[in-house]
Formats: C-alpha cells, sequence, structure tokens
C-alpha cells in the first residue's frame, strides 16, 4: 500500500489529532488540573499533552487549537531535551516564549506528559510559573497513579 | 472468538503479482505510476527512507514526537488502504464484513512487500496483534544501519493501526512490543487502549 495513497469518501480526516481518546478516568482526573489553573494570573487557556503530542486534556475552544498546540509543545520540549543533554545542562524544567499578545509556558508533567499553559502578556512570570510548577506535578502525580 | 490470518509462501507469492503487479499500473506519457485505479501517483520506495523519516526528525525533536509524526502518515495509509480494499473485494460479499477486511491487511502488506504478518483478533478482549515473524522492511531496513534501543516501525504501527480502526470501527492504538531494529526475532505491534510512554525511550 503506497503511502498517502486514496482520495475516497472517507470519513473524518484520518490525520485528524483525534485518532483516540484518553481513558475518561484520566480526562476526568486532569479536568480539576486545568480548573486549578484558572486561578494563575493572567491565565488564558491550558493543555496537557502526551509526550507524543496528543491531546489529553483541555481548555481551548475548539480542539484543533489545543491539537496545535500539543503537538508544536512535544516538539518543543523534545528538541530543548537534546540541545539540554547535548550541552551538558541536563533536561529542561520549563519554557517560555513570549508573543506579541501572550505567553506561551511549557513544563515537563513526568514521563508521560508536558503542559503547556497559555497566560497574558502582562503576567508575572514569577508568579505564574511556581501554579504552573505545582500543577505539573499534580498531573505527573495523577499519570503515575493510574 | 478469536481469528487467526496468516499467509502461506504461495499466498504471499500470489498476493505480490496481485498488489504489485496486477493493480500497477504505468503511465508511460507521464512515467508515473498508478495503483489500483487511484488518481495518485505511486512509486518504489526504498524501505530505509521510510526509515529515515523517524530517524531524522527523533535527532531534533526526540523519540516521542517523532514516533507519533510517522505514525500519523503510517495511520492514513493504513485506514485508506482498507478503505480502497472495501472497494476492491466487493466482488465477494464475504469480504464486506469487518473481520475480512481485517484479514486483507495481512495480504495486502506481504503483497506490497512490507513484511508477512500474521493477524491475531480475539472479539471477546477486543486485542488485536499484528507479528512480523521476520520483521517488517522497514525494521530490517533499521537493522542494516545498526541496532537502536527504540523501535524502529511507528510507521507501521501507524498502519495496522488505521487499517485495525477502520476495518473493525474501533479506536484502538498500536504498541511495537518487538522490532527486529532493536536486535528482537520480530517486530510485534499489539493494540492498547491508550498508549503510556516509557520513561527509558524518553532518556
Amino acid at each position: 500500500m503506497p503511502v498517502g495513497t486514496l482520495s475516497t469518501t472517507r470519513e473524518p480526516d484520518a490525520l485528524d489529532p483525534v485518532m483516540v481518546h484518553p481513558p475518561k478516568n484520566i480526562e476526568e482526573r486532569l479536568r480539576d488540573v486545568i480548573e486549578s489553573l484558572r486561578s494563575v494570573p493572567g491565565f488564558v487557556s491550558a493543555a496537557v499533552t502526551r509526550r507524543d503530542g496528543l491531546v489529553i486534556k483541555h481548555s481551548f475552544a475548539r480542539v484543533r487549537e489545543a491539537a496545535g498546540l500539543c503537538a508544536m509543545a512535544a516538539a518543543m520540549v523534545g528538541a530543548a531535551r537534546a540541545t539540554g543533554v547535548e550541552l551538558g545542562q541536563g533536561v529542561p524544567e520549563y519554557g517560555f516564549f513570549q508573543f506579541h499578545s501572550g505567553i506561551l509556558v511549557i513544563q515537563d508533567a513526568g514521563p508521560e506528559a508536558i503542559l503547556a499553559c497559555l497566560i497574558r502578556k502582562d503576567t508575572d512570570l514569577g508568579v505564574a510559573i511556581p501554579h504552573i510548577s505545582h500543577a505539573s506535578d499534580t498531573i505527573r502525580e495523577t499519570l503515575e497513579a493510574l | 472468538m478469536i481469528h487467526r490470518f496468516a499467509l502461506s509462501d504461495e499466498e504471499s507469492n500470489a498476493e505480490f503479482q496481485h498488489v504489485s503487479k496486477d493493480l500497477l499500473e504505468h503511465n508511460a506519457a507521464q512515467g508515473v505510476n498508478y495503483w489500483a485505479g487511484s488518481p495518485f501517483p505511486t512509486m518504489l520506495i526504498w524501505a530505509g527512507r521510510v526509515y529515515d523519516f523517524l530517524r531524522v526528525m527523533e535527532e531534533i525533536v526526540g523519540f516521542y514526537p517523532a514516533w507519533r509524526q510517522s505514525y500519523l502518515v503510517g495511520y492514513r495509509s493504513g485506514a485508506d488502504g482498507a478503505a480502497v480494499n472495501e472497494t476492491v473485494g466487493q466482488e465477494s460479499p464475504a469480504r464486506s464484513t469487518r473481520v475480512r477486511l481485517l484479514s486483507r491487511g495481512a495480504a495486502i502488506l506481504a503483497g506490497a512487500g512490507w513484511g508477512r504478518c500474521t493477524i491475531e483478533y480475539d472479539e471477546e478482549s477486543n486485542r488485536v496483534r499484528w507479528e512480523f515473524p521476520h520483521g517488517t522492511a522497514i525494521g530490517l531496513a533499521a537493522r542494516q544501519e545498526g541496532l537502536r534501543t527504540k523501535p524502529a516501525c511507528p510507521f507501521i504501527a501507524g498502519f495496522v493501526a488505521g487499517w485495525t480502526n477502520r476495518a473493525l470501527g474501533t479506536e484502538l492504538e498500536f504498541e511495537e512490543t518487538k522490532c527486529v531494529g532493536r536486535g528482537d526475532d520480530r517486530c510485534h505491534f499489539e493494540s492498547v487502549e491508550f498508549l503510556r510512554p516509557k520513561q527509558e525511550y524518553i532518556e
């Protein structure tokens, strides 16, 4: 079967990022973590992604927004990790991008997941990051317990 | 009930004749091949080049993000392949059944030169296994470049996931639990409801 074969009258795009849904128990346990992030100063939205970039849980209006973010977050963490090891600096603890209109904070959440949190540009990162770190610890513990 | 599908040497040869020869048409003006009436060009490509997609990406972004992109492309190929085979097999009512379509996956993969496999489907537990006793073409290509510590065939894992889900109407993921590319004696793909990343593949 050739790669990328036929355009048939198939159902939803097979490349739809939601090919598989996380088990309900994982989704439910992570809902509380996402909700707790609403207390982060300047919070806009957040997503928990599996290490490979699959969306596990998010608070974005549309899953497609979360899917794009999760794929990028996984790739960025992977690239940062490879860079840190190459430079002898160990693994990254967190990273952030300041965009024109907001800040994206990305943090490892254990071996299985990554937390990506979008906050407003005027947010004090010194205040927000401890909240996000706490949430990522909770995600790691939650997934380890399941 | 457990279904098990495997091909003999003769069947593998027959599928090669059918899939890689009979269904392949050459457009001499374009110098381009087409398969099974598809409007999309089809070409021969070294299995090692498919492996390179994974190898190059994982050097940049790490195993799991690279794994997923390769898996997604394989998934589309598998899902589309199963969809086309629903059409190709319409002359035989038996082939319209989901299980029969699942079994066609083994024939297509052997016929296309991707590897000869056995498919096992347990209806009760809804578990599916695809096993390539001699490895997939991609796993064998990876082995040529030296043993790795992680599975080499996420493209095939995606393919079998796409094919299985399209055939059975399931929503399963597939994990490669054995891979000739890392020194195992076979490539083995096991269905899981939700893949849990492994620490040793992240380091």
